[in-house]
């Protein structure tokens, strides 16, 4: 009798115990999967990272070279027509005997023009600027919006100057470049402060705008938000970071730090 | 008035779901504080039935069953975040599994010996039911979950064990009872039923808390 006791209560113990690994069993069989599926999700991640990034570089190669087509276009073609525009003038002045401040009104006008798009061609060539160092050309782009009248940029270079490697270079002027465009389009700024920092390891630049300010975080994620989009991601681009700091009615701070190697 | 070392487990577990109210209202899973009203109420008179003039305390686990399982139910619900004709299924087969233990209560085991059947029904249930929750907790989310930190995980973990060990055990109960089926005259259930009791309350009590740090977080 107490063997069939011993006997029934083993069964049962065994049938629980069975029970009890299959349920453990089922929990494991759970947890790999959710591991699976993380792991899985972190490849998913790195790929559209890669692919982000890959797709950014294209644009923004296209971007360089559209940008040196217009430059190439602005000297060599739109140059030329009003450099004979100016000369033809000049004949009509001679041949005509004009006297008066008409034809050389259109002469300045013209001179002027061929300026503005020699400075225009200058900032979207590439290839002029990898030939200076980055303070030049953003004091160079200052010149040109300055000279509009509309704003007033100041800037300042901390620090002692280092070399940054071109690409970097190049990325950093657009960055700051797209901040300017920013500010002139939708800031209603009257000044604007440039502050460039040669710090140990990054190159730190500042631009600080007294316009009417707005809410980064609302505007990121608005689809108009692509300008400030394309700062944040050409930073990440060169393992840079950028920052925009701001507030309604108080400005804005647009910080970038770009490494030097 | 006696009190068994398993029942500061559920003491316990009450009063963190109290504590936690705010985070177990967020999670959905309010419907713990009278559940866990009821099994306090129900374990303290149970021990000790004869103050109460009992012959037994079968009655007292039958009237459990039956005022438990819709919360029980409830809870599972919940946490299976059922969508349009899941939804129908899942209450019909609730609102059948009440009835079918209503009936045993009044019509088929009666009200004196233990319901085992009705025990059985709900135990495979609610295993069915913790079983589907823990799948559908782990596809549902595309990210990857950290189940140590998942109060759902935790709930639907202990009920499965539970379920699954108490299943047997109970649903042979009258089978241990007239046959005497013991391990150093203690009951197998007796011997049993305790240890899981105190886990099942841990495992509440550390996913409420879960569920007030969710809250906060």
């Amino acid at each position: 009798m107490q063997e069939t006791k011993d006997q029934v209560i083993f069964t049962i113990v065994a049938v629980i115990l069975i029970l009890l690994f299959l349920g453990v069993l089922f929990l494991v069989m759970l947890f790999y999967y959710n591991n699976k599926k993380g792991q899985m999700s972190k490849e998913q991640q790195l790929m559209r990272a890669t692919f982000d990034k890959q797709l950014l570089e294209n644009k923004l190669e296209i971007q360089e070279e559209t940008f040196n087509t217009i430059s190439q276009e602005i000297h060599d073609n739109v140059g030329q027509i009003l450099s004979l525009a100016k000369v033809q003038l000049g004949i009509l002045e001679q041949r005509q005997n004009i006297e008066g401040d008409l034809v050389s009104n259109a002469k300045e006008s013209i001179s002027q023009a061929m300026t503005e798009l020699r400075d225009i061609a200058k900032s979207l060539s590439s290839e002029r600027l990898q030939s200076l160092s980055l303070p030049e050309s953003i004091a160079q782009e200052i010149r040109r919006i300055n000279r509009s009248g509309f704003i007033k940029i100041t800037a300042e270079v901390n620090g002692i100057e280092k070399n940054v490697p071109d690409q970097q270079k190049l990325i950093a002027f657009r960055m700051v470049q797209e901040g300017f465009q920013n500010i002139i389009k939708h800031a209603n700024a009257t000044e604007v402060k440039v502050s460039m920092h040669y710090l140990e390891e990054w190159l730190y630049i500042s631009i600080f705008d007294n316009g009417t300010g707005f809410n980064p975080e609302e505007e990121l994620k608005k689809r108009g938000g692509l300008g400030l989009q394309n700062i944040l991601r050409r930073a990440e681009l060169v393992g840079g970071k950028a920052n925009i700091s701001s507030k309604p009615g108080e400005g804005t701070t647009l910080e970038i730090q770009i490494a030097y190697a | 008035m006696h009190i068994a070392w398993f029942e500061y487990f559920q003491i316990a577990c009450l009063l963190t779901a109290l504590y936690c109210y705010r985070g177990l209202r967020a999670c959905s899973l309010l419907a713990f504080i009278p559940l866990l009203f009821i099994v306090n109420i129900t374990e303290l008179s149970g021990i000790n039935y004869r103050m109460l003039g009992l012959q037994s305390n079968y009655s007292i686990y039958n009237l459990f069953l039956l005022a438990s399982t819709p919360f029980y139910f409830y809870i599972a619900g919940k946490m299976l975040f059922l969508t349009g004709r899941e939804t129908i299924v899942f209450h019909t087969v609730c609102v059948l599994c009440l009835i079918l233990v209503f009936v045993n209560f009044f019509f088929i085991q009666g009200q004196s010996p233990f319901n085992t059947y009705s025990f059985v029904l709900i135990e495979i249930m609610m295993i069915v039911f913790s079983g589907l929750s823990l799948v559908r907790l782990t596809l549902l989310d595309q990210r990857e979950l950290n189940f140590i930190r998942e109060p759902f995980f935790w709930i639907n973990t202990v009920n499965l064990l539970f379920g699954l060990i108490a299943l047997v055990v109970l649903g042979l109960q009258e089978y241990i009872l007239t046959n005497h089926i013991e391990i150093n005259n203690k009951r197998l259930y007796n011997l049993i039923l305790p240890s899981l009791n105190a886990i099942v309350y841990a495992g509440y009590s550390y996913a409420f808390i879960l569920c007030r740090k969710q809250k906060t977080r």
